[in-house]
């Protein structure tokens, strides 16, 4: 789907330090709402320093969401969560993202057993990682 | 003979009878004795209460002005918590105001907006808790942008493009609006309770205003421009909070990233008081326990005020819609 974010692609690396503040506002309130504006955020062009602001996200609404059908699958959030990741792992250089992919590894085997079918090619780039290193 | 001229007497109710022979002493004397009919003792106007008076005329004009298209251009956009829509309806040389009830507002197929000129169906009313003349609306249409809108906004860019609105250049720019300080932040509600909804906010001037407002960061330290924002916004009722947060952000986002007049650093600390603001409001505390977001209601209600906030964080256009 088209991003909904008002910023081009070329304003996205100097959000670097405000998206602090955004993930602060995110976590306290973990409504759809907020997620779908941190995910439209991201969307306009995710890189490597957006992963850890997503992995902290993805694992609040995991916490909050647990298996809500409705959240994950209707709203599909799990879908553009994981087309983000892949799009970053895709990208970014590996030590760029090295400290964040436990975490990523924890939140994408819960994607997993929620069933949503973008896990899976995000789980592929990620082993493609640890094939690397 | 005396120049006096008796009265007739009394009225029996019966034509039939034989007026009395009376000789003129005794005609006299009768009248003497008896008391004119009384007269019934002139009505004193009724008095009606407040609510009376207001039911009759609204019930009047609901009769007379059930349904009735009105053409103008909208102005004063607000939305309640409940998800009614509040705005006026103005011309060139008129304007009423007008509400939108959240059953109606959730039919809308497109996003009502300050200046747009749109065509409503509704009824003329009056709100009897103000005793305010208004027209209920159940249907808009737009019928493209409004000549007044699109006046101002060209003065506007022909303005700035003169570089009116430059800091650098109009050094006493800042003079003036910390002149008109004070006054801005109590026309905009200053000190009511901060869930109280307030009527007549001069939304035009606030656009220019906080715009402006924004532009004087720029050569402020962090500490100075802290201050001011709080100055600006820790009194304001919520949801003016929202509306002018929204201009002033959506200016500071304009400087950081068109324009590079303020720091990085200056843009995180404008966000983050932002945020603690908007994180004391109920609005937030409202978001944060909804987990939907099929309902429009939902999204045009209680949360609608917090996207607007958002938006004006920088992280979402304005037209953006909740629609995963």
């Amino acid at each position: 789907m088209p991003s909904k974010c008002y910023l081009l692609p070329v304003a996205i690396p100097r959000i670097t330090p405000i998206l602090a503040v955004f993930e602060v506002l995110a976590l306290d309130c973990r409504c759809p709402l907020i997620g779908l504006l941190a995910l439209n955020l991201i969307e306009v062009a995710p890189f490597a320093a957006h992963l850890g602001f997503l992995i902290s996200l993805g694992s609040a609404w995991v916490e909050t969401y647990q298996n809500s059908v409705q959240f994950w699958i209707e709203y599909q959030f799990g879908k553009r969560l994981c087309t983000s990741v892949e799009t970053i792992l895709n990208q970014a250089k590996p030590q760029s993202v090295q400290a964040d992919l436990k975490a990523l590894d924890r939140l994408l085997a819960h994607l997993v057993r929620l069933g949503i079918p973008e896990t899976h090619r995000a789980e592929d780039v990620l082993r493609s990682y640890d094939e690397l290193h | 003979m005396s120049p006096l001229r008796p009265s007739p007497p009394p009225a029996t109710g019966d034509d039939d009878d034989p007026p009395a022979q009376l000789s003129l002493e005794s005609r006299f004397v009768t009248v003497a004795v008896e008391a004119p009919p009384p007269r019934p003792a002139p009505s004193e106007p009724r008095v009606l209460a407040v609510s009376e008076l207001i039911r009759a005329a609204r019930v009047m004009l609901e009769a007379r002005f059930a349904e009735v298209r009105v053409e103008g251009e909208v102005s004063g956009l607000r939305r309640s918590g409940n998800g009614h829509l509040y705005f006026c309806l103005k011309d060139a040389e008129a304007q009423i105001d007008c509400v939108m009830f959240s059953r109606e507002a959730g039919r809308l197929r497109f996003q009502l907006q300050d200046g747009q000129k749109v065509r409503c169906r509704g009824r003329l009313t009056i709100y009897e808790g103000r005793g305010k003349f208004q027209l209920s609306v159940i249907a808009i249409e737009p019928t493209g942008a409004g000549a007044l809108a699109l006046a101002f906004e060209q003065l506007k860019q022909k303005l700035a493009a003169e570089g009116l609105f430059d800091i650098g250049t109009r050094p006493w720019l800042r003079d003036l609006v910390d002149y008109y300080r004070d006054w801005t932040i109590v026309a905009n509600g200053a000190g009511i309770d901060k869930d109280e909804q307030i009527e007549g906010e001069p939304d035009s001037w606030n656009e220019v205003y906080f715009k402006l407002a924004a532009r004087c960061l720029s050569g402020l330290s962090l500490d100075q421009a802290g201050t001011l924002m709080m100055t600006y916004f820790d009194q304001l009722p919520d949801e003016s909070l929202f509306d002018n947060l929204k201009i002033f952000l959506g200016e500071s986002d304009e400087l950081f990233f068109n324009r590079n007049s303020i720091s990085s650093d200056m843009a995180v600390s404008i966000r983050t008081l932002a945020a603690n603001l908007l994180r004391f409001t109920r609005g937030w505390r409202r978001l944060q326990h909804d987990r939907t977001l099929s309902s429009p209601m939902n999204i045009s209600g209680v949360l609608s005020t917090s996207i607007s906030t958002l938006t004006a964080a920088g992280l979402c256009r304005p037209s953006a819609t909740c629609s995963p």
